[in-house]
Parts: structure tokens; sequence; C-alpha cells
């Protein structure tokens, strides 16, 4: 196999609070291969926005590394060898943009501080701006309040794309516009995807978005990866009770969606008071005798490359037994 | 980038920024009555400040017999008690108090902004150490230390301009301090970091040009504060003794007791036009400042 | 079968000549839960607030909406009410729940004593005694601690303080709570959650429900029929089961092709290209023509609401669709 784009290894993050410092991420390990899309999902809080900005190194690591093509990321000069190579969308539309801005000085603005050369960029600009399907001509003259949530995420989609990154981050792309332009957004990253070769990592608390658009999904709690493996697997064999529940929640569109089920009790602890042993285990329906001490690792809980944090799957306790699916 | 091109920016991207006819900066200044009356006193005062001395009908420094004289054909605001023409004095006068207001203003301005940029973006002990200096400067009272100072000193123009620009900026620090914590935070901002971009970058493209309209705005106002300033220190005898301004004007009008000599023709105009020009700044500035601030909270 | 609790005809709201709502019409059953779907701006929220004559200055509305709650011998003629009768009507018999709960209450007041205001509006509780046990059982109905009454909104998660919006809305016991983007800012297990609770009180209290959401899976699976909303009209409307299993309108047939559905197909549908009209430009016949991809003459005369299978009611020329021609991809192009 080949050496992936982006490896986060054992990667911690901590913010300073009342009373001491937070773990927003706690061991995380995860591979971005190139060319993949890497869903990385769970509820706010979760840590899913930190682990896009440590990757990017916007958000400073207390333990752990993150490595471009195996090189780890530190110092100046292989930070500013990861910004060309690796871009970030965010999630707000209507914050993305310098409101000041023209598109043109907006799409224009990383060849810029890349320091690419100034004769391209007319030439470049215009390609970015055609490949996510705006007008270059229509709209490089305006300003981001003359665009609506959907033309303003092309554009934020166009500024990410046109140093031609290899990977690109995507924090929740799409979850503030309506139903019909998030369809025509995604279709706008999916098609390009394809085109470029890119390797996508999709940052979304929706669990049906990662399972229709993403090769691989990580599961994330409370500032760690609980499951991971392919989309198929972690959704349609989730393995952690968590993945099950996230599963289980998620509203169906159709006829037949409607039927009666336990919703998972409890809410997301605070990230200043991480449960012991198994973080999930005061919320788990199907916690068993040690899981309040001992913490789980990550270990191989299917028949692929699926990963699961869960006792339930340590073959060491002896309850390695597949749990009923559904 | 000088501070009069960018205000100039300001404007036009304030401009280009609204649409909507109601609420664009131009439909305000040329159809409410605030905007107007703002735009055109401050418009004359202008012109008098470039012209006046070539206008007034008199030499404003004569001295001559006719002393405290009513206001009369020859002179229409009578005299001053060295006999020279009041109206004449006026016009000459407007020169000093709109250079002493925009001058200041655009001082405190700079020094205002500088600060709250630096402290605003860097934070840490940069911001702290500038935060001091900015409640120093915001608890002790403003005139007994612009008195001090003008004492200290050599009373001149220059030194009158000084004196108001670096003891008033910060109220203007403190303002676009708050505005730069806010921004640092958006997105578009972490999206120029994650591009590589440097500090001053982010500064010169991202944080300044969505602090300009507000540092404007807040500028206005302060001419307003400079030109009464200006009034205050030259009254209480701290003015430049070489010009006129209304403030020696009104200076000269009581400690020759022109108003218990009844010589309301000394006292009333300057007075006046005093007031009707910070009047009409401040207008001005709040037209701004009430355009910007729905925008302002807008964003943050 | 007795008079529907809520029968609206002709409602229109209009923001300076410009229609928001465009002339809506349903009605509700006691009991009922109703889900009105649509994207930002087709009108859904201003419906809501019309039902309870909330406008925000300068939107007017028209129409009748008549209401008929359980135990009153007249039926309400919103419509003809006065500022001062409709204090008495809302929360009495129509609550809402609005979308974000932590900007609806009320940060430096204790949430038991805005529940207790809400209560001492509309009725005389004489012993403090007696508005306590009644605040503890509210709080109970919803899933909460009696404790966490003596709370500020604050100091309640998100969660909690979803629970406590909709223990306010039903602090006089109405006949009908309507609820706009309940779960929207919530997370997918939060949200399930107070669905499951908005499910089990309607089943309890016998309330009727209208549930306003863009996320046409919350209206599956919640509520007994839906009416989907574009561009200020109601296009299509019936039983949950029908409307989902057979569309007959365009958009809704569109929109949940496009959707991703968890499970499901892998991979994106397609999407509907543009964007929804502006308001302040007229178009002529069908609002959904210009994005249509079946759209031909007739559509250039406005198609009414009609019923096109029992139940099933759709503004579309065209239904009962019979079979859907095949339509060619759409690009990414943006149009609009």
């Amino acid at each position: 196999m080949t050496e992936p784009l982006m490896e986060a290894r054992d990667v911690a993050v901590e913010f300073s609070a009342r009373g001491g410092a937070t773990r927003a991420l706690d061991g995380v390990s995860l591979e971005w291969r190139r060319g993949e899309i890497l869903g990385v999902v769970g509820e706010s809080g979760c840590g899913k926005s930190t682990f896009a900005r440590a990757m990017l190194g916007l958000q400073p690591v207390v333990a752990g590394e993150v490595a471009l093509d195996g090189e780890v990321t530190e110092g100046r000069q292989a930070l500013a060898e990861l910004r060309r190579r690796v871009q970030m969308i965010f999630q707000d539309p209507y914050q993305t943009l310098n409101p000041r801005q023209r598109v043109a000085a907006i799409v224009t603005e990383p060849l810029l501080v890349q320091g690419v050369a100034r004769e391209q960029h007319d030439g470049r600009v215009r390609q970015a701006l055609e490949d996510v399907g705006l007008d270059p001509d229509q709209y490089l003259e305006r300003y981001p309040h003359q665009l609506s949530g959907g033309q303003r995420q092309r554009v934020a989609i166009a500024a990410a794309l046109v140093l031609e990154p290899e990977g690109l981050i995507c924090d929740e792309p799409v979850s503030m516009l309506d139903a019909s332009v998030r369809t025509q957004i995604l279709a706008v990253l999916v098609e390009l995807q394809r085109r470029r070769d890119l390797a996508l990592i999709f940052i979304t608390h929706d669990l049906s978005l990662a399972w229709s658009l993403c090769d691989r999904i990580a599961v994330m709690y409370l500032g760690r990866i609980v499951e991971q493996g392919s989309a198929v697997d972690v959704i349609e064999q989730a393995r952690h009770p968590y993945t099950q529940a996230l599963v289980e929640a998620v509203p169906v569109p159709s006829a037949a969606g409607r039927g009666k089920r336990e919703p998972l009790g409890g809410e997301l602890p605070d990230a200043t008071d991480v449960p012991a042993g198994c973080r999930f285990h005061p919320r788990c329906p199907r916690r068993f005798d040690p899981c309040d001490r001992v913490d789980p690792q990550l270990l191989p809980a299917g028949p692929r490359d699926q990963l699961a944090a869960c006792l339930l799957h340590d073959p060491a306790l002896g309850k390695a037994e597949m749990p009923a699916d559904g | 980038m000088s501070v009069t091109s960018a205000s100039a920016e300001v404007a036009t991207a304030a401009l280009a920024g609204e649409g909507h006819d109601e609420h664009s900066v131009r439909y305000k200044l040329l159809n409410t009555w605030r905007g107007r009356f703002g735009i055109g006193i401050l418009g004359m005062f202008l012109f008098l400040a470039l012209f006046g001395s070539l206008l007034a009908p008199d030499n404003p420094d004569a001295s001559t017999l006719d002393v405290l004289a009513p206001p009369s054909f020859a002179h229409p605001l009578g005299t001053t008690e060295q006999g020279a023409d009041v109206f004449s004095q006026l016009l000459v006068g407007a020169r000093v108090s709109i250079v002493v207001g925009f001058a200041a203003a655009f001082i405190s301005a700079l020094l205002g902004s500088t600060v709250g940029l630096v402290g605003g973006y860097f934070g840490g002990w940069t911001d702290r150490s500038l935060d001091a200096l900015e409640n120093w400067f915001l608890v002790i009272p403003t005139l007994p230390l612009m008195i001090v100072l003008a004492r200290l000193l050599e009373p001149s123009l220059t030194v009158l301009i000084l004196v108001i620009g670096l003891t008033s900026w910060a109220g203007t620090g403190r303002i676009v301090r708050a505005q730069v914590f806010t921004l640092r935070e958006r997105a578009f901002v972490e999206r120029a970091r994650a591009l590589g971009a440097k500090d001053s970058y982010i500064i010169r493209t991202h944080i300044l040009p969505n602090t300009l309209p507000l540092i404007f705005a807040n500028t206005v106002l302060i001419v307003a504060v400079a030109i009464l300033s200006e009034a205050a220190l030259a009254f209480l005898g701290l003015g430049d003794p070489t010009r006129i301004s209304w403030g020696t004007m009104l200076e000269n009008a009581f400690s020759s007791g022109a108003p218990s000599a009844g010589a309301w023709w000394y006292v009333i105009p300057p007075g006046l036009c005093i007031t009707t020009l910070v009047l009409a700044v401040a207008m001005l500035g709040y037209l701004f400042e009430e355009h910007i601030n729905p925008r302002l909270r807008e964003q943050g | 079968m007795s008079a529907p609790l809520l029968q609206v005809s002709g409602l229109r709201v209009q923001h300076r000549g410009h229609p928001i709502v465009d002339g809506v019409d349903f009605s509700l059953q006691r009991g009922e839960a109703l889900g009105l779907a649509g994207e930002s701006g087709c009108g859904k929220t201003t419906t809501a607030l019309a039902l309870m004559k909330l406008m925000p200055p300068g939107l007017e509305q028209s129409g009748t909406i008549t209401l008929h709650p359980e135990g009153e011998e007249q039926a309400i003629n919103v419509g003809k009410r006065t500022e001062t009768g409709m204090q008495r009507v809302r929360w009495r018999h129509i609550s809402l729940v609005f979308q974000g709960a932590m900007n609806s209450l009320d940060p430096v007041q204790r949430v038991d004593a805005q529940i207790e205001e809400a209560i001492r509006l509309h009725e005389r509780v004489d012993s403090t005694k007696a508005m306590r046990a009644r605040i503890g059982e509210l709080l109970e109905t919803v899933g909460l601690q009696a404790g966490l009454g003596h709370r500020y909104a604050h100091q309640l998660s998100g969660g909690q303080r979803q629970r406590m919006m909709i223990a306010l809305a039903l602090a006089c016991h109405p006949s009908l709570v309507i609820a706009d983007e309940p779960t929207t800012a919530l997370d997918v297990v939060m949200q399930a959650q107070v669905l499951e609770l908005l499910e089990r009180l309607r089943e309890r209290l016998g309330l009727a429900l209208i549930l306003i959401s863009h996320d046409l899976g919350v209206l599956a699976e919640t509520c007994d029929r839906i009416a989907v909303m574009y561009a200020g009209r109601i296009v299509e409307t019936g039983a949950v089961g029908s409307v989902f299993a057979d569309p007959q309108h365009p958009y809704t047939k569109r929109l949940l092709e496009s959707l991703p559905v968890i499970g499901g197909e892998r991979g994106l549908g397609a999407p509907i290209p543009g964007g929804p009209p502006d308001p302040g430009e007229p178009l002529e016949g069908c609002r959904f023509r210009p994005r249509c991809p079946y759209a031909a003459d007739e559509c250039f005369t406005d198609p009414p609401l009609r019923e096109v299978r029992p139940g099933h009611g759709s503004a579309c020329h065209f239904a009962p669709w019979a079979q859907w021609p095949e339509t060619k991809t759409a690009t990414v192009e943006e149009g609009g």
C-alpha cells in the first residue's frame, strides 16, 4: 500500500480551562489516504473540528505528531509546504469570506500568499471559478453580500482549490445550506474530487451524508476515535454501541422510516469531566463489568480493516463474539 | 496605506457595500435632515477655513480707535476691544478650529487604531500592557491633562494638535481592540492563516479593512471633541497667541470685559460658530456610527 | 366527525406588496401532527407566526384562520381578533416552541419563574404550593427533574433547554403546539430524544402538533401528514406515507431523490439546479417552473393545489403522475 497523504499519530490537543486543561483530542491516530474521501463524524463537541485544525497545524498539538508524506510537519518550512498542499473550507459561508473583498481578491489571495507568479493569477482564478460552476465574468467583481449562501460556498471552494492542493479538509461545508443547494455544493466537491483525484476529509455530524459520500468513516466521541473502517462496514455493521446509537438516531426521509425506537439517553459529557474507563460507558446500553475501569483501545473488530474501541471486542476479555447486528 | 486614502476607500466600500437605496450612507447623507445639516454646515466652514482670509472685508488684526463698537454697516458684527472687525476675525478663525479639529482627530485615530489593532490581534502580554496604557488615558481627566501639557510646552498650533491628539486616542483604541478581537476569530482570518499568510498580511488585508469604517465614524466624533478642546484651551489662554481662533476671540472678549460691557456681538458669534460646527460634525459622526453599527453586530 | 381543530384558508402574508405566504389552505384535526416542510424563505415560519397573529412589523396578514378548541362553544376567528383578544388565545390554545432555545429563555430569570409567568398570564393559581406542584408536574412531563426549575438558562444543557421550552409551551394546556425547527440546533442523539418526547406528549395529552422543519427525515418520523411549501405556497400535501412513497409534485420528488439516505443507495443524487425565486420578482405561473425538469407550456398558468389521490394534494398541472419521465442529469452550473 502506498504512503498515506497525511497521518495523525497519537495526537492530543488541550485547551486551557478553569481549573486546568481540557483534552479536546486524546490519542487520535488516523490515516488519510491519497484520493480517498474520509468522513469524520460525531456530535458537536466531540473534537472533530479540532482534529481538522490540528491536521493543518492551526491548533498546537501537545502530544503525538502529524505527518505529511510520512514526514512530521514541524517547523516553518514543513508547515508552509503543508498549507500549500492541503487546504481547508469552513462551515459558515457567511463567515468564511471577507465582506470587504471582491470575489476576485478572495480567490487570488492563496496565489498571492503562496507567491505564485503574477501572470498566472488571472487564468487560474478564472479556471477555479469555472470549476465550481460560477461564470467568472459575472462573479469576479461581486462582494460576498451579493452572493447567496451556496454561491459563497462555491467561492470558498474555488479559493481552496486555486492552488491545486492534493488534499482538502471540509469542516461541515454544507450544514448551513438548504437541502437543494446542499446537494449542488456536494456535487461540485465530488466532481472535483474525482477529476483531480483529491483526498477529502469530510467533517460532519450528518451520518447520511457520510454514508453517501465517504470511502471510510471515523467516529469520534469525547476527543477519541471510537470506531473506524469502510463506510459500508461502519454504518451497516457498526461494532461500537455508540456508532450503533448514532446510526439508529438518524431520521430517514422515507415512507417506511417511521418506527418506534429507544434513543440513547443522556448527553455528551463536558470534556472537562471525562468518565473513567470507557468514556462512553455511562450512556452505553451494553456496558458490562470492566467498562467503568478499563479504557478500551482501538482494536480490529471486523473482517476488513474495521477498528473499534470497545471492550466487547477485546479478545483479552473473552467477549470477542460479534454483537448482534441491527 | 495612508489614512486619507484609506478613509476614501471606506467611503467607497461602504457605498458599494450597500446596494439598497434607503440604507446607503449616501442616501442618509443627502436625504435626512441630519445628513443635510451636517454636510451643509461642515461644508460651509471648510470653505471658510480655505478662503476665509480672502473673504474677510477687513484686516482682522487691525487696531483702530473704534473700540467695542456695536454692529454697523461698516462692521456687521461690531468691533473688538482693539477695534478690529469681529466678522473678519470670525471668518479667519474658522481655519484654526478646522485644522486643529481634523489634525488632532487624525493623530488620535492613528494612535488609537494602531494600539487597538496590535493589542487586539496579538493578544497576550502585548495586549495587556497596551490595555493598561489605554486604561490610564481613559481614567485620567483629559482637560486637566491637556492644560498641564499645554502649559509645559510653548503654545503653538502644532503643540495644540499634538496635545489634543495624544490625549484622546484611548477610546478609539478600546473600540478597535474589541472589533479586532471578534474579527480574529472569524473564519476568513482562520482561512488566511490556513493558507500560510503572515500576520502583517492578515492585518493589512483582513483586519484593517473591516475595522476602517468603525475607525472612520469614531474619528468624525473625535473631530467634534477636538474642536471643543481647542476652544477650551484657547479660552484658557493656552492657544496659539499668533493666530486668531474662535477660542482666542472668546478669551479676548472675556479678558477685556466685553460681556459686562454688553458687547454681545463679540461673544455670541464665536460661541455660536463653535456650537454649530461641533453639532454638525457630531451629527455626521452619529450618522456614520448608526450606519456601521448594525452591520458590525451582524458581522460579529 | 367534529369540526377540525384548525382551519386555514386563503392565508396571505405580504411585505411591502410582495407575498411571503401566498394563499395557503390547510386544516388540522384534533391530536393530529402536521409537518410543514420547505427550505429557508419558503414561508413556513411566517405561516406559523400568522396562526398566532404574531406578525413582525412590516408584514400584513389576511385570510381566515378558525380555531375550534376543545371545550370552547364558539370557534375562534383568529383573523378577526384584536391584539388583546389574541393575547387570550396565545398560549392558552396555541403555543409555540421557538427555534433557538437559548435565545428564547430569559437569561436573568430562573426558568421556573418564566413558566410561572406564562401560567399567571392566563389563569389564577391561588397558592404558591399549587403553582409549584404544577411546575413540577410540567417538568416531569418533559422528562426533567423538578430541581432544574431553579436554574438559569445558561446552567442547562442544550437538550435540557429544549425540553424546558417544550414545558413552557405546555404550561397552559394548549390544544395545539407549533414547534419551529425544535431540533435544528441539536445533535442526532438529542434530536431523537426530543422527537421521541414530542410523540409521547402527543399521545398522552392528545395534543395537535404543527412541526416545522427543513429536515424531511424528521417530519417523516414524527408526523401524520405533511405539507411541502415552496415559494410561499403549499405545493404538495398528504399522509406522510403517501407523500414519501409516491410524491406527486416535481419539487418533492426531486428533493427526496437528492437527499442522502443512510443505509440506502450510496452516492449523490442529482441536485435540483438553481435556487428558489426571489419573492420580490413576480413569477408567472408555477413557481417551480424555472427549476423543473418537466416544465411545459401549461406551467405558465398557475397550478392550483388539488386532490390528485384520496387525501393527497399536489399543485402541479400534470399530477397525478403515473410515471415520471427520464430527465437528463443536472449539471453543477449555478443557476439563478
